[in-house]
């Protein structure tokens, strides 16, 4: 698992979230909600899906840390330390 | 077995709510006293035709991504296309001496109210800014009189009325005004977002939700009546069946109703004696034609023959001088069957209807076709006069929406107290639905999403998985 593989993950979770947006021109260091349209309660659901997927808990005191790509790559990877990804975006 | 949620009622909110907590891996339960589900908003066949109950519009239609029907569809994970919506061609406000056409294009709006009232042309596009601009406050607001509010801004009593006639219809409980936050609601939902119908009318969404439902391993239990809600002490504990049987649970959400939910926890509602519930009498006319051949060719329109709004109770069974008239014809794309569709919406008096009720079944049926006939006639003297077309009529009363909905007095817009976060005081126990404050089939879901995402979901992303 590298930072690539962890970014793809990240974005399937987007892409199911929000199926209408474009996410191949994300740039990784701009804040997500500045290049999609997230809400507050698509924010949650990123923070579920994490969990749901991957056992990965997010206290709320930390969901600033995700307001990018690189960021959420930068404080997953301890947490994604060892597990299976789902990289659907890849193929 | 104990469950994380018992949904009480399978209305739009109690769906939705069962979605967001079947998608996150909770043990959910929807309970449904009736064999149907969509709450105020179903469906039945009668003699070989099917009707909705309950559906005019779909409100919030745009497909822009911030609409808040695609952030509802968004959250139940719910393609668009599964709603075939067909937008409205064009509806219409109408007084006896002015009419106001809209669409889904908020200019013509705008237009139009600047034609009727050129005095007012720049108070309405400050307005319109100032509603297409606010976002409602996440804390509950207090009641604020949107008649009051508009009068202020645009000086004009005549012109209010024009503006609170649909907004009232469309989700108001109370006479002749309607909350200031729930008015830039519907102004946005209406006017801004547009409105719709699904190809197929309500069944196509109830559809899509349930095969949702079911996809996220919620179980829907129909023909399920809860009795009444367990409490221990100030806790909402689980529920008790009509069949006596006993379900529990970290959360119970219900759709019932402030007072009814009250009711179930075994504590008298005191409503206020001034309040005079608000319902309404409905006629389904099947025509032998479309409504549009015979002139009639607005999607939705709301009218009102007297000079002032009278969206108010009158001592009569109904006051046939307002109301809404909506063909799902006059949308795009609808299926043959429900192009011949009049609907006809008046204000009904529980009260009278539960009296003609009393005097037996004969009387309360001639009562049924006596107001909707009057109805009918009240809208000849404005509209082309369908009348003679019509081959089949089913009218509902209060009496019947009381009867599936368990809504006292057959309130449709629930009761004029509104509890935005759902807290009626016990813990455990949160209001989804009419109750809550949003508004029609859109707010409905969005109020089941939002308080299974805050109450349930936002807590269970803070605990250990």
């Amino acid at each position: 698992m590298n930072d690539s593989d962890i970014q793809i993950a990240i974005k399937d979770i987007i892409a199911q979230i929000a199926p209408d947006e474009d996410l191949s021109q994300l740039d990784p260091a701009v804040r997500l909600r500045e290049q999609i349209e997230l809400d507050s309660m698509d924010f949650l659901d990123i923070v579920m899906e994490l969990r749901k997927l991957y056992g990965v808990q997010v206290p709320e005191a930390d969901y600033k840390e995700l307001a990018t790509l690189d960021g959420c790559v930068n404080y997953l990877r301890p947490k994604l330390a060892g597990k299976t990804l789902h990289c659907a975006a890849r193929v | 077995m104990r469950y994380d949620a018992l949904v009480i009622g399978a209305g739009l909110s109690g769906l939705a709510a069962g979605i967001r907590l079947g998608m996150y891996g909770k043990q959910a339960l929807l309970l449904e006293r009736h064999a149907l589900w969509g709450g105020l908003n179903s469906f039945y066949r009668l003699r070989g035709r099917r009707h909705d109950v309950g559906l005019h519009a779909l409100t919030n239609a745009t497909s822009a991504r911030t609409g808040v029907l695609s952030r509802v569809l968004r959250q139940l994970r719910i393609p668009r296309e599964a709603l075939q919506l067909g937008p409205q061609l064009r509806s219409v406000i109408r007084f006896s001496d002015l009419e106001v056409w809209f669409s889904n294009d908020p200019a013509l709006l705008e237009s139009e109210l600047a034609a009727a009232f050129p005095a007012r042309r720049d108070a309405l596009a400050t307005l319109s800014a100032e509603i297409a601009n606010w976002v409602p406050e996440a804390r509950p607001m207090p009641f604020a009189s949107a008649r009051a509010e508009l009068l202020r801004r645009l000086g004009d009593e005549r012109l209010v009325d024009v503006l609170l006639l649909p907004t009232c219809y469309y989700g108001s409980p109370l006479e002749n005004d309607i909350d200031w936050t729930q008015f830039r609601i519907l102004y946005q939902s209406l006017f801004l977002e547009g409105i719709a119908r699904p190809r197929g009318g309500i069944r196509t969404l109830l559809t899509a939700l349930k095969t949702r439902l079911e996809a996220c391993g919620t179980e829907l239990r129909t023909n399920c009546g809860v009795e009444r809600i367990l409490l221990d002490g100030a806790r909402a504990v689980g529920v008790r069946l009509d069949d006596g049987s006993e379900l529990f649970a970290d959360h119970v959400l219900s759709s019932a109703g402030l007072d009814e939910t009250l009711a179930l926890c075994g504590r008298k509602p005191e409503p206020d004696p001034a309040r005079r519930d608000l319902s309404f009498l409905e006629s389904i006319h099947a025509l032998d034609c479309t409504p549009a051949a015979l002139g009639l060719d607005a999607a939705v329109a709301f009218y009102c023959l007297a000079d002032r709004l009278c969206y108010a109770q009158n001592e009569a069974p109904t006051e046939p001088r307002c109301g809404v008239l909506s063909c799902p014809g006059n949308y795009a794309d609808q299926e043959p069957e429900a192009a011949v569709l009049v609907r006809q919406t008046v204000i009904a008096n529980p009260q009278r209807w539960r009296e003609l009720v009393a005097r037996g079944d004969e009387e309360y049926r001639a009562a049924k076709l006596e107001h909707s006939a009057r109805a009918a006639a009240a809208a000849a003297s404005l509209f082309p006069d369908w009348r003679a077309h019509t081959l089949d009529l089913d009218v509902f009363t209060p009496r019947t929406i009381e009867h599936y909905t368990g809504h006292v007095n057959g309130r449709v817009y629930g009761s004029p107290d509104k509890r935005q976060d759902g807290d009626i005081g016990f813990e455990g126990l949160r209001l989804i639905g009419t109750d809550q404050g949003y508004l029609g089939i859109v707010g409905a879901m969005m109020s089941g999403i939002g308080i299974v995402n805050r109450h349930v979901l936002a807590a269970a992303a803070e605990s250990a998985p």
